[in-house]
């Protein structure tokens, strides 16, 4: 069935297109909620709150763009929602590991996927929403300000930090993932 | 700043196509936090989607009839004439779709032509003893065109015309001599052509076989309205002739339109042939009836309570079912029957107690009926405690009411039956069968004891939509030709009734309507 039929049956809250529409989008949208969640439990929250938006909100969808895109932006919603939830507690104690700037990372494509999504998890809650918004998802430093309500500076602050520290967390991986074959 | 980027495109790379599976319960976590608007209105959406399909059925029939009308004209006139003819009328508009096929020789011949036509033109078939004159009219050019030929005792009168650029191509290339030269036909715009070829064609119809069939089936490309099928004199092979154009047609992807066309020739065809004699052409296929009936309903095994109380009595309930019906008559055997009726139920169990354990808040008994409440009275109360039970509506006190349990249900019943006439005179018998479907209204249980009745709410365990398959047998007698009377004993066997069935409850019931009928 085409995906605007899907769409048009999902307004008159019919099961079964729902349904489909869940099958057709729940592993791309999930991918998104754990980028952005920190823990799977917090990602299958989130997944099961877009979705629940999705179905109930789809009237509002306009048929203008596409409608993964706007699938996306409602999980992104909602992650940051939990964020704005949690924003009066500060992003506190860092535990900021000094960033050796000089350390190259080499061979990265070693690293696995599974590895590189704990490693963003692990970042604080503010650095893991604007590392996955700008390099995963591509907004800009100006949107993000607006998204999570905070300062261009503070966003791209949080990004070079982000970054920092996965590139700490890679460099500690290898070192020791070389022990481990040592 | 390298490694910066570096990992950005690390983290992009690996996460392109990162679509992980989400876990295996998420989508029944969504579903039950969506809104439950859609289980609700399945009710109503059966309902009325039932209703609608009835009458749709029963209006594509009424215009099947319509369409019909013509036919029986053409019937009678075939009984008028004492020999074998064919006729065709053919009245047209605009756009015309002329098919005409042969059979009878061993090559099947058919052609479409279609020509249009700035003027009406008019076809008017004509039967004489011993003659039949074909007219196929189709103005076009306004310079008709006759050719008579005289073969034996059949005489065809032809006013071919020449047709036009948009002539469809020919529904079938077959060897033989007429279809070609009919494609030429088709395809030619010279009237000088299509006079030679309907001269062979009917030189050739006249020399081979004096009698042949001919079905000529055409249609009008601006409307749906039926024109016009012939008339045949063998009748049985007319319908295969039909059937064969009908192939023929479909080979060639000719417009839905003139499909339909064909088929309903092709069902009118069949229907005549069922229908020899002029006389038996009932043209009243509607009856509408007014249904009253005592319902006995029962069991035959299983309780709807529970298990407890599953070798309890049963009583049967008696009650009421009241309601419409509309019936077409296929022909002259077999009918179809649809209506709608409000149809009451009651099951009841004896000698149970009612002992709610989990008095709520609004009383000591649960809004909703609570099943596991109900125990046998002669096994021993659950719950002695705290059962606040007034006094004077148990025999014995704090243990929990005895008495008979009664269910009482109320359905509204679209039955959908075929029947089948045994006796078809004045007083029909007939047989018939079908089906039920059953939409739950109401829902109510008491418990009757000490000469009093409490409402114990309703039972959730019964199902909104059931259905049921229905036999019986009916008479009916008409008092005029119009007005009769009927009385139908129906026996139902429900299915679906419990969503929770642990006893294997089986109900059914018996009725037995009666009614006027109305023919129209």
């Amino acid at each position: 069935m085409a995906l605007k039929q899907l769409i048009e049956n999902c307004k008159k809250n019919d099961r079964k297109s729902q349904k489909e529409i869940y099958e057709l989008y729940a592993a791309r949208l999930y991918g998104s909620c754990l980028k952005y969640a920190a823990t799977e439990e917090d990602a299958q929250d989130v997944l099961q709150d877009a979705f629940i938006t999705i179905f109930k909100k789809i009237d509002q969808y306009k048929d203008k763009g596409s409608f993964e895109g706007w699938c996306r932006r409602i999980v992104i919603n909602k992650a940051l929602g939990k964020y704005r939830k949690n924003k009066l507690r500060t992003v506190g104690e860092d535990r900021l590991i000094n960033i050796e700037a000089e350390v190259e990372v080499k061979e990265v494509d070693d690293v696995a996927l599974d590895d590189l999504l704990k490693f963003v998890r692990d970042l604080p809650e503010r650095y893991r929403l604007v590392f996955s918004l700008y390099v995963m998802d591509g907004y800009s430093h100006k949107e993000i300000a607006q998204m999570m309500e905070i300062s261009e500076g503070t966003s791209k602050s949080n990004l070079s930090r982000a970054r920092g520290l996965l590139q700490d967390k890679i460099k500690e991986w290898r070192n020791s993932d070389r022990s481990n074959a040592i | 700043m390298s490694d910066k980027k570096n990992i950005d495109r690390l983290y992009q790379e690996k996460f392109k196509e990162f679509e992980p599976t989400p876990p295996a319960d998420m989508w029944s976590r969504i579903e039950k936090e969506l809104p439950e608007k859609k289980k609700r209105r399945v009710v109503p959406l059966w309902y009325y989607g039932g209703i609608a399909a009835g009458l749709a059925i029963l209006l594509s029939l009424f215009i099947f009839q319509q369409d019909g009308a013509p036919i029986k004209q053409s019937d009678q006139l075939v009984k008028t004439s004492d020999a074998s003819e064919e006729q065709l009328i053919d009245q047209e508009n605009a756009q015309t779709e002329a098919l005409v096929s042969e059979e009878d020789t061993p090559e099947d011949t058919s052609s479409i032509s279609s020509t249009p036509s700035s003027q009406n033109a008019k076809d008017v078939s004509q039967t004489d003893a011993g003659k039949a004159n074909n007219n196929i009219a189709s103005e076009e050019t306004n310079r008709p065109q006759n050719s008579n030929n005289v073969a034996g005792t059949v005489q065809i009168n032809k006013k071919p015309s020449s047709t036009s650029k948009q002539s469809n191509p020919p529904a079938k290339t077959n060897k033989s001599l007429t279809t070609k030269s009919n494609t030429d036909y088709a395809a030619s715009d010279l009237p000088t052509t299509s006079r030679a070829n309907n001269e062979k064609y009917t030189i050739k119809n006249t020399g081979e076989t004096p009698a042949q069939e001919k079905t000529g089936i055409a249609s009008n490309n601006k409307n749906s309205e039926v024109i016009n099928s012939n008339s045949v004199v063998n009748k049985n092979s007319s319908v295969k002739a039909n059937e064969e154009v009908l192939t023929a047609f479909n080979e060639k992807e000719q417009d839905s339109l003139a499909n339909e066309l064909v088929k309903s020739a092709v069902a009118l065809e069949e229907n005549k042939s069922d229908s020899l004699d002029v006389k038996q052409i009932n043209s009243r296929k509607f009856t509408g009836s007014t249904l009253i009936a005592p319902v006995y309903s029962n069991s035959l095994s299983g309780s709807s309570i529970n298990t407890a109380v599953a070798d309890n009595a049963t009583e049967a309930g008696y009650n009421l079912s009241y309601g419409v019906s509309l019936s077409y008559d296929l022909n002259d055997r077999w009918s179809l029957r649809t209506g709608i009726h409000k149809t009451d139920v009651s099951y009841n169990t004896g000698d149970v107690r009612y002992a709610s354990s989990d008095p709520t808040i609004d009383g000591p008994f649960a809004a909703a009926f609570d099943a596991s409440a109900v125990t046998d009275q002669g096994s021993l109360p659950t719950v002695t405690s705290s059962m606040p039970f007034a006094p004077d509506l148990v025999s014995n006190a704090f243990l929990g009411l005895d008495g008979e349990l009664s269910q009482q249900l109320g359905y509204i019943e679209v039955p959908l039956e075929m029947r089948y006439k045994l006796i078809n005179s004045r007083l029909n018998l007939s047989v018939a069968g079908g089906f039920s479907a059953l939409f739950l209204q109401q829902n109510q249980v008491q418990i009757v004891g000490d000469n009093r009745r409490l409402d114990l709410g309703s039972d959730n365990n019964f199902r909104d939509f059931n259905q049921s398959a229905n036999f019986g047998l009916g008479l009916d007698y008409g008092l005029t030709d119009r007005l009769g009377i009927m009385l139908e004993p129906m026996f139902k066997y429900q299915f679906n009734a419990l969503s929770n069935d642990p006893t294997g409850f089986r109900p059914y019931t018996i009725a037995v309507y009666s009614g006027l009928t109305y023919k129209f």
